[in-house]
């Protein structure tokens, strides 16, 4: 099918035509330029000859290599010297991890109640105006936390005092 | 021995056999018989770039040269050395996409679809000039096949061989580029009516 469309293509007078112009067009440019001589494709063919040798290594000079290489493994004194010459001793490292709970324990503690005295005095006005003026620091003795009690944040103070922490009274 | 033999007599295949031989005076001839039809491809198969089809000459039969040990006895050397010669044409179309940039390095002012002033249209220079640019822009399988069956003359089996495909894509083709430069070329024809 296809063969019998290409002959009645090529048979056409155009195609015919095309083929003869195509086939001049190829035999002038065939003939009109210039080739390289054969010499110059010799020395190109042994120039890249040259170049392979070059880069080719020797068996000879691989097995010398290798040669020089155990000698210079097995003959060297890396085993005969001291030990204590050397400057680190390889050990094993084993590292841990510490982990510790939280352990709670359960403390009694003793509730006392607490007497609220409610001291009613007459101020005059002329004490209240005095203390206005002077700080409380000065007329309050207020001493320091002790460390050594087992509740510091309530050591040295006393219950009636205004600014004790409200959550901590609630545990009391 | 063979000091005074001349090869001109030899086949190419003979030739190609003392060639794998290391003979250069075998490989000589089969220069001189083959390097300008190898170099009327190069230059078909490259876009008219003479310079670079005298490379690809050049390149093919170092290629030669360096594979004949590698060259099957029975096997004629055309199809052989054309199967190399289109495999570097493969190469340079995949590395510099030379179809391509081909129409702008011919720099052609004319277009393939414009038409041509009356006094012209028959004239056959135009419609060499018109030739060229269609058979470029074939793509590069059917340009080789094109070159190879009517201008090389080599038949449909053997291009089957050089191209490395079954002889039925040979022949769809060159139907398609027959096809085709029979339509870009029929209002150039000197020979239309």
């Amino acid at each position: 099918m296809k063969e019998d469309e290409l002959t009645k293509l090529e048979e056409s007078r155009d195609v015919k035509q095309i083929l003869e112009t195509s086939k001049a067009l190829y035999d002038k440019d065939k003939a009109g330029n210039t080739l390289r001589s054969f010499d110059s494709l010799m020395k190109q063919i042994d120039q890249r000859g040259q170049t392979s040798r070059r880069v080719g290594i020797s068996p000879w000079w691989l097995v010398a290599a290798c040669l020089i290489g155990l000698l210079i493994g097995w003959n060297l004194p890396f085993d005969n010297a001291p030990k204590d010459d050397k400057l680190a001793v390889n050990d094993t490292v084993v590292v841990t991890e510490k982990h510790t709970d939280t352990i709670y324990q359960q403390v009694q503690v003793a509730v006392k109640t607490l007497d609220r005295k409610e001291r009613r005095e007459v101020v005059s006005p002329q004490t209240m105006q005095a203390q206005k003026v002077v700080a409380p620091v000065m007329t309050t003795e207020i001493p320091l936390p002790d460390p050594r009690n087992s509740r510091p944040a309530t050591a040295g103070r006393s219950l009636s005092q205004e600014d004790f922490p409200v959550h901590l009274l609630v545990s009391l | 021995m063979r000091i005074f033999h001349s090869y001109k007599q030899d086949t190419d295949e003979e030739l190609m056999r003392w060639v794998s031989r290391s003979n250069t005076k075998a490989f000589e001839e089969l220069y001189t018989r083959y390097a300008r039809r190898m170099q009327g491809f190069f230059i078909r198969m490259l876009g008219y770039d003479i310079a670079k089809a005298e490379d690809f000459t050049q390149e093919l039969f170092l290629k030669v040269y360096e594979s004949r040990g590698a060259y099957e006895e029975g096997r004629t050397f055309s199809s052989w050395a054309f199967s190399m010669a289109y495999n570097l044409c493969k190469n340079e179309y995949r590395h510099r996409d030379i179809v391509e940039s081909h129409e702008q390095e011919l720099n052609y002012n004319s277009d393939a679809t414009e038409e041509p002033a009356f006094e012209q249209m028959y004239d056959r220079a135009v419609f060499e000039n018109q030739l060229s640019i269609s058979l470029s822009k074939l793509s590069g399988d059917q340009l080789a096949a094109f070159t190879l069956r009517y201008n090389e003359e080599l038949s449909v089996q053997e291009i089957a061989r050089v191209l490395d495909c079954p002889e039925g894509t040979v022949k769809s083709r060159l139907h398609y580029a027959l096809r085709s430069l029979s339509q870009s070329l029929s209002i150039y024809n000197p020979i239309k009516p």
